[in-house]
C-alpha cells in the first residue's frame, strides 16, 4: 500500500525524468544532429550559458502574458455572465463567439501590428483574443446549468434576475471558471509567443526566432524549455487558487 | 385571529397583508382556482397542460394533488406560486390574484436542489437572504434567523449538522435540510412536489412523520404533489385527483383520519380502503379523455 502511494506522489517527476532520459538517450544513440535536435543536456547548457539574455526575454514575455491573461479574464468574465444571464444575448452571440474563436490567432497578428505597430501591445491582443474564450464559455455554462427547481424556489420567493445570478449563478460558476484558467493561462501564453515570433524585437517567442534563423538550435529549445517551464508554473498558481477558492467543488479531497 | 399569530417571535409582515386584503375576498377559501388553463408556450399542437381546473384549499388545510404521471400536478404548482400566470381562469392566493409570484410561498422538490457551496445552516437561510424585508434585518443582525433555521434543524432532526456540508448528508438528510429551507420564512403555503419519491421506503416514512409533526405545529396550508397514494392519505386532510393532460381536478376526497395519524394508522382498515378509493378514482381518471 505504502509502496503504491509513494509511487502515486512522485509519478508527475518519474514521468518527465523518464522523458528526458529517453530524449537524451535518443539523440546519442540515434547520434541525432544537434541543429535538428539537440540533447536535453545540450539545450540545458544553452541555457546556462544565454541565462541573461533568456532571463530578460522571458521576463518580458511573462509580462506580456499576464497582461494579456488579466484582461481576458475581466473580458470573459463579464461576457461570460452577460451571454450565461441572458437566453436572448446566448442566442444573439453565439454564432459570432464560434467564429471568432475559428480564426486564427496568427492571421490576427499582421493586423494588429498594422494598428498598433511592432511590439508589446499585438503581444498582448493576441495573449488577450486567444484565451478569453474559454473563460467566456465555462462561465455561462456554469450560470445555464442551474437547476429549475433553484431558480423556481427563488423566484416564488421574489427574487430578481440580479438575486439569483449574484446567490446562486456565480458561486456556482467558480468551479468552471477556475478550470477555464488553467486552460486560459496556458493559451495567453501561445498567444503571447506567436505575437513575439512574428512581429516583436523582445521576449522568448522573439528569441526563438532569432536563435533558429542562426541555426541555434540549442538555443531554440532552451527557450521552448523555459516557455513550458513558465507554463506549468502559471498553471500551477491557478490550480492553487482553485483549491482555494472552489474547494467545494473537489470532494474527493475531503 | 390565531393564524396570524408571529411564529417564532417574528412580526407577522407577510400575514398582516393577507389579514387587511381578507375584506375583498369573500370566498373563505385560502387557496382558489377557478378554471384555470396553462398552454405553455412552445406547445403548438399539444392539449395544455392544465384545463378548466378547479381546485379550492382553505387555511391551514393539507392538501394532496394525485394523478397519472404528466397529468399537470407540477404546473399546478407553478399556477400556485405565480410563476407561471394562468392563460384563462382566475387563481387567488391569501385572497389575492397571482400575476406574479407571491412570495408567501415556500417550496421543495424531488431533487433538493441546495446548494453544494454553502453550509447546511446557510443552504436553510437562502430564504431570508431573498425575501423583503428579512433580507435587511438579516444583513443588520443575522443572530436571530440563525437560531429560527437552527431550531429548525433540529426539528427535523439534523441537530448538530448545521456546520456540514449538503453533499456530506444522505438523500433523506438533504430533503431535510430542503424542507427547513422552505419553511424558514415561515411561509402562509408550503408547496411540496413530490419531495419524497425519491427516498428509500423506511426514509420516506420517517419524512412523513417530520412534516406531519411540522405541519401540526405550524398549521400552514400545505399543497403535495405525489403519485404514492398511501403518502397521500397518511398526510393530507383532502385528495384531489387529477385528469390524464390536458389536468383537472376530477375528484376530492375528504380524509378524516384523526391527527397526528402513526405507523399504526396506515393498517387499519378505514386507511387501507381510502387508498383502495382513491386508487379506483385514478382508474377512472386515466380512462378520461
Amino acid at each position: 500500500m505504502n509502496v503504491h502511494r509513494l509511487l502515486h506522489q512522485a509519478s508527475p517527476w518519474l514521468a518527465t525524468i523518464l522523458f528526458f532520459l529517453a530524449w537524451e538517450v535518443g539523440c546519442r544513440v540515434l547520434k541525432i544532429p544537434t541543429f535538428v535536435l539537440p540533447s536535453p543536456s545540450e539545450s540545458v547548457a544553452a541555457l546556462i550559458e544565454y541565462w541573461p539574455a533568456i532571463w530578460i526575454n522571458a521576463v518580458h514575455t511573462m509580462m506580456t502574458t499576464l497582461l494579456g491573461f488579466a484582461i481576458a479574464v475581466v473580458f470573459g468574465v463579464l461576457l461570460g455572465v452577460i451571454v450565461g444571464a441572458s437566453p436572448l444575448l446566448y442566442r444573439a452571440l453565439n454564432p459570432l463567439l464560434i467564429g471568432f474563436n475559428s480564426v486564427p490567432k496568427v492571421a490576427l497578428v499582421p493586423v494588429l501590428v498594422l494598428w498598433f505597430g511592432i511590439g508589446i501591445i499585438p503581444a498582448v491582443l493576441t495573449a488577450f483574443v486567444i484565451a478569453f474564450f474559454p473563460i467566456t464559455v465555462n462561465v455561462a455554462t456554469g450560470i445555464v446549468t442551474m437547476e429549475p427547481e433553484l431558480a423556481d424556489v427563488l423566484r416564488s420567493l421574489g427574487a430578481s434576475k440580479v438575486d439569483i445570478l449574484w446567490r446562486v449563478g456565480l458561486p456556482r460558476s467558480l468551479p468552471y471558471f477556475f478550470a477555464s484558467l488553467k486552460i486560459a493561462i496556458t493559451l495567453a501564453f501561445v498567444g503571447a509567443v506567436i505575437s513575439e515570433t512574428i512581429a516583436s524585437n523582445v521576449g522568448i517567442g522573439y528569441l526563438m526566432l532569432s536563435a533558429s534563423s542562426t541555426f541555434r538550435v540549442p538555443l531554440v529549445f532552451a527557450a521552448l524549455l523555459v516557455i513550458a517551464g513558465m507554463g506549468i508554473l502559471m498553471y500551477a498558481a491557478a490550480a492553487l487558487v482553485e483549491r482555494r477558492y472552489a474547494g467545494w467543488a473537489i470532494r474527493s479531497t475531503l | 385571529m390565531t393564524a396570524v399569530t408571529p411564529r417564532f417571535g417574528l412580526r407577522p409582515y407577510l400575514l398582516d397583508r393577507v389579514a387587511d386584503r381578507a375584506d375583498i375576498a369573500p370566498s373563505d377559501a385560502f387557496v382558489s382556482v377557478t378554471n384555470a388553463t396553462l398552454r405553455y408556450a412552445g406547445d403548438g399542437q399539444q392539449p395544455p397542460a392544465v384545463q378548466s381546473l378547479s381546485l379550492k384549499i382553505a387555511r391551514g388545510e393539507f392538501a394532496a394533488v394525485v394523478g397519472p404521471s404528466g397529468c399537470g400536478k407540477s404546473t399546478l404548482m407553478k399556477l400556485l406560486s405565480g410563476l407561471v400566470p394562468a392563460s384563462e381562469g382566475v387563481v387567488c392566493v391569501a385572497g389575492e390574484r397571482v400575476l406574479r409570484p407571491i412570495k408567501i410561498v415556500g417550496m421543495a422538490f424531488q431533487n433538493p436542489a441546495l446548494l453544494p457551496w454553502r453550509t447546511v445552516l446557510e443552504n436553510v437561510l437562502l430564504p431570508i437572504q431573498i425575501v423583503r424585508p428579512y433580507r435587511h434585518e438579516f444583513r443588520r443582525d443575522r443572530t436571530p434567523f440563525v437560531e429560527r433555521a437552527t431550531a429548525l434543524l433540529s426539528k427535523v432532526g439534523l441537530s448538530g449538522a448545521g456546520d456540514r456540508y449538503v453533499w456530506q448528508l444522505s438523500g433523506g438528510m438533504q430533503q431535510r435540510v430542503s424542507l427547513c429551507r422552505a419553511l424558514v420564512h415561515d411561509p402562509d403555503i408550503l408547496l411540496l412536489d413530490e419531495p419524497f419519491s425519491a427516498l428509500d421506503a423506511f426514509t420516506r416514512e420517517e419524512l412523513w412523520d417530520t412534516l406531519q409533526a411540522l405541519w401540526l405545529q405550524r398549521k400552514c396550508t400545505v399543497l403535495l404533489v405525489t403519485h404514492d397514494l398511501v403518502e397521500a392519505v397518511y398526510l393530507a386532510d383532502t385528495i384531489h385527483v387529477m385528469s390524464a393532460r390536458p389536468g383537472r381536478i376530477v375528484s376530492s376526497t375528504r380524509v378524516d383520519l384523526c391527527r397526528p395519524r402513526r405507523e399504526e394508522t396506515r393498517f387499519t382498515g378505514e386507511f387501507t380502503q381510502l387508498v383502495h378509493d382513491v386508487r379506483m378514482q385514478i382508474g377512472h381518471a386515466k380512462a378520461m379523455p
